[in-house]
C-alpha cells in the first residue's frame, strides 16, 4: 500500500514537474514574442514602451536559456537601433535641404540653420552609438551567451538612456518641426491635389522650386511617418 | 541525462587537470597553463553539444588543434633539450680515456654510460634512465679514489638526472597529446551523435550595420575623393571565432557620419566572407546621392556607415517622386539590363561613362531638382574642359538622348 502511495507520488510529481516545466518555456516564448514586437517596429519607441522594453529584456536575460535565442535577440536589437539611426539621418539630410531652400523657408517661415541643434546631436548619437558598440576579440572562438547579453545590454543603452539616445534625438525633432512641418505638410497637400487633377506630368505643372519641395518633402513625410508610427497615413486617399 | 553527462565530463576534465597540476615542470610550455586551455575548449565542446552549436563546436575545435600543435611544439622543444644534454654527455665521454689509464675499461665505462644514454634525437625510456644511474653509482664506488674520474662520473650522474626529468616531461607530454586526441575523439562522437541534422549555423545575418553595431565584425567604408565609379574601399575584420559574411549589395546606401558630406549609394556591390579573426577588402562602385556636398575625403575620413541594407520601406502616398526613391537600389540592375537590351537611344559616349552618366543624373534627379537644363551645363562644361569640338547642336542631341534614357527607366524601374 505504501509502495502504491510513493509510486503515485512520484508519477504525479514528474507530471507537475513536467506541465510547470512546458509552461515555463511556452511563458519564454511569449517574452520573445513581445520583445520582438518592439524590435521590429518602425517607430522610435516611447518612454513607456523603452521602459517596457527594458524590464522584458531583463526578464529574458534572466530566464533564456538557449543560444539560439540570445543570438537572435542581440541582432534584431542591434538592427533596430541602426534602423532607427540611418532613419533619422535621412530625415535630417532632407530637412536640411528643406532649410536651405529658398521656397521651403518662406513656406515654413524658418532661416538657415534652423536644424542645426539636431544635426550636432545626431552627429554625436551617431558616434556614439559606433565607439561605444560592444567590441570583441575573440577569433579563436564562437560568441557563447554571456557575448550575445552583452551586444543587449550594450545597445539597448542607446534607446533607453536618457542623455544620447535615439529617443532623444527624435524628441528634439518633433519639437524644432512643431512650427514647419504643418506648413510643409499643407504645401504637400495643396500640391498633391493639383497633381492629382491633372492629366499632366508634374514637370510640366510645376516650378523647378515646387518640383523639389514635392520632391524632398514627400521623402521627409515618408521619414517622419514611419518614424512616428502614424502608419494610417493622411494622405492615402490621394 | 545529457545534463548529467555534462557534469560527468566535466568533472572528469576537473580531476585531469588536478592530477597534473602536482606536477611541476621546468621546461618551457608550460603544461598547468595549457591545461586550463584544454580544460576551457572542452567545457566550450560540451556547450556546443548541449545546444547542438555548430559554430562553437568550430571554434573549440580551433582551440584544441592549437594546443595539439603547441603539445606537438612542447615535445619538439624537449627533443632538442634531450639532444643537447647528449652532446654534453659526450663531452663527458670523451675525458674518460684521459683519466683511465687502461683503454679497455675506459671504453667499457664509455660503452656502459652510452647505452643508458644512446646518441641521436631519440628520448630514453626512463626506466632504463633510471638503471642507468644505479651503474653510474656502481662506477662511483669502484673510481671512488681517483678523483678525476669521481668527478666526471659526478658530472655524468647530473647531467643523467637532467636526462630522466626531460624523459619523464617527454613522457607526460606525450601522454597528455594521447589524452586530448582520445578526449576529441569522444567529444567529436557525442556530437554527431546528440545534434545529427540539427546544427545552428554560424552567423547567418548579413547586414553590415547590424553586424557592426554588434561587435561582430569592424565594417568600414574609406571615401576615394570621388563621387561617382569606384568611391569606395569595403573593409571588414571579423572579430570572432566564427566566418562572418557580409553584403555590400547593389544598392544599399552608405551614410556619412557628419552632414558635411554627402550620402551615396552602392551601384555594384559584392558579397565578402571573412574567415574568423581576418580581415578582407573589397572595391565599391557608388554614386553620390546629394550633388552639392562634397564627398568623402580618402585621408582623414570622416565615418561613413552602411545602414540596414533592407530599408523600411514607405507607405505609398500620390507622390510620385516617393515611388522613385524607394526605387533607387534597383537602378544599377535596370541601366545594366536596357543597356544589354540596346534599348537607349545612342550617345556616342564610351558605354562605362555612359552607365555612369545615367545612374548619377537620374539618382540627382530623383533626390533633388537636377533636370535637362541642368544635363546640358553640365556638357557644356565637360566639353569646355577637355577642350572638345562639339558643336551646340552636337550638346544638345547628346543631352536629349541621355535624358530619353533617363526616362525609360524610369518607367521600367516603377513596373516592378
Amino acid at each position: 500500500m505504501r509502495l502504491r502511495v510513493l509510486l503515485a507520488f512520484t508519477v504525479l510529481s514528474f507530471i507537475l514537474v513536467g506541465n510547470a516545466r512546458s509552461q515555463n518555456s511556452q511563458e519564454l516564448k511569449d517574452l520573445i514574442a513581445d520583445i520582438k514586437i518592439y524590435l521590429l517596429t518602425s517607430h522610435i519607441l516611447s518612454p513607456q514602451e523603452t521602459k517596457d522594453l527594458k524590464a522584458k529584456l531583463n526578464e529574458f536575460m534572466e530566464r533564456g536559456k538557449d543560444i539560439s535565442s540570445f543570438k537572435e535577440m542581440a541582432y534584431l536589437l542591434s538592427n533596430k537601433l541602426v534602423r532607427d539611426r540611418a532613419n533619422l539621418q535621412f530625415l535630417l539630410f532632407d530637412l536640411e535641404k528643406l532649410e536651405k531652400d529658398d521656397y521651403s523657408q518662406k513656406i515654413a517661415g524658418i532661416e538657415q540653420g534652423y536644424f542645426k541643434g539636431c544635426r550636432q546631436y545626431s552627429q554625436k548619437f551617431i558616434s556614439m552609438t559606433r565607439k561605444r558598440r560592444p567590441y570583441f576579440n575573440k577569433p579563436h572562438r564562437a560568441l557563447k551567451i554571456g557575448d550575445y547579453k552583452r551586444i543587449i545590454k550594450t545597445n539597448s543603452r542607446f534607446f533607453i538612456d536618457s542623455r544620447l539616445s535615439s529617443y532623444g534625438l527624435w524628441k528634439r525633432l518633433k519639437e524644432r518641426l512643431g512650427q514647419p512641418y504643418p506648413l510643409w505638410l499643407d504645401k504637400y497637400h495643396e500640391l498633391l491635389k493639383i497633381l492629382k487633377t491633372s492629366d499632366k506630368e508634374p514637370e510640366e505643372i510645376f516650378s523647378v522650386s515646387q518640383l523639389k519641395f514635392l520632391k524632398v518633402f514627400g521623402r521627409v513625410y515618408g521619414y517622419y511617418s514611419r518614424l512616428e508610427g502614424n502608419l494610417s497615413s493622411d494622405l492615402e486617399s490621394f | 541525462m545529457r545534463l548529467g553527462k555534462l557534469l560527468c565530463l566535466v568533472l572528469a576534465v576537473s580531476s585531469v587537470s588536478l592530477s597534473a597540476s602536482a606536477e611541476s615542470y621546468y621546461l618551457p610550455g608550460g603544461m598547468d597553463n595549457l591545461r586550463g586551455k584544454f580544460n576551457h575548449a572542452v567545457s566550450d565542446y560540451l556547450e556546443a553539444i548541449s545546444f547542438c552549436n555548430g559554430a562553437l563546436r568550430d571554434s573549440a575545435e580551433r582551440q584544441i588543434e592549437q594546443i595539439q600543435r603547441t603539445i606537438s611544439a612542447s615535445k619538439d622543444d624537449i627533443k632538442r633539450i634531450y639532444s643537447d644534454m647528449v652532446h654534453r654527455m659526450d663531452d663527458i665521454y670523451s675525458e674518460f680515456p684521459r683519466y683511465i689509464d687502461n683503454p679497455n675499461e675506459a671504453k667499457a665505462v664509455i660503452d656502459t654510460l652510452m647505452n643508458i644514454v644512446p646518441s641521436g634525437l631519440g628520448v630514453p625510456e626512463v626506466s632504463l634512465a633510471y638503471s642507468g644511474l644505479n651503474t653510474v653509482t656502481d662506477l662511483e664506488g669502484r673510481y671512488s679514489t681517483q678523483k678525476k674520474v669521481a668527478d666526471l662520473l659526478k658530472r655524468a650522474k647530473e647531467q643523467l638526472r637532467e636526462i630522466i626529468k626531460t624523459s619523464l616531461a617527454y613522457n607526460d607530454w606525450a601522454r597528455f597529446g594521447d589524452e586530448v586526441a582520445e578526449e576529441l575523439d569522444r567529444l567529436r562522437k557525442d556530437f554527431r551523435k546528440e545534434c545529427r541534422g540539427r546544427e545552428l549555423g554560424s552567423w547567418r545575418y548579413e547586414d553590415a550595420a547590424t553586424l557592426e553595431q554588434a561587435g561582430v565584425a569592424d565594417v568600414s567604408l574609406e571615401g576615394k575623393d570621388r563621387a561617382s565609379g569606384g568611391i569606395f574601399t569595403g573593409r571588414v575584420r571579423n572579430n570572432t571565432g566564427e566566418p562572418v559574411t557580409v553584403d555590400f549589395p547593389a544598392g544599399a546606401w552608405a551614410l556619412p557620419g557628419e552632414f558635411a558630406y554627402q550620402r551615396m549609394f552602392i551601384t555594384e556591390g559584392d558579397r565578402v566572407s571573412v574567415p574568423p579573426g581576418e580581415t578582407r577588402s573589397v572595391p565599391l562602385e557608388g554614386f553620390c546621392a546629394d550633388p552639392k556636398k562634397y564627398p568623402p575625403p580618402s585621408e582623414g575620413s570622416p565615418d561613413i556607415y552602411l545602414p540596414p541594407s533592407t530599408p523600411d520601406s514607405f507607405l505609398p502616398d500620390a507622390n510620385p517622386f516617393n515611388e522613385y526613391f524607394t526605387c533607387l537600389p534597383l537602378l544599377p540592375s535596370t541601366v545594366d539590363r536596357l543597356r544589354e537590351e540596346g534599348r537607349f537611344p545612342p550617345t556616342g559616349l564610351p558605354p562605362a561613362m555612359e552607365r555612369l552618366t545615367l545612374i548619377q543624373w537620374l539618382t540627382w534627379n530623383i533626390m533633388e531638382d537636377f533636370n535637362p537644363e541642368d544635363g546640358k551645363r553640365k556638357i557644356e562644361e565637360q566639353v569646355r574642359k577637355t577642350g572638345g569640338r562639339q558643336t551646340p547642336e552636337q550638346i544638345q542631341q547628346l543631352n536629349e538622348n541621355i535624358w530619353a534614357g533617363i526616362d525609360l527607366v524610369k518607367k521600367e524601374v516603377t513596373k516592378r
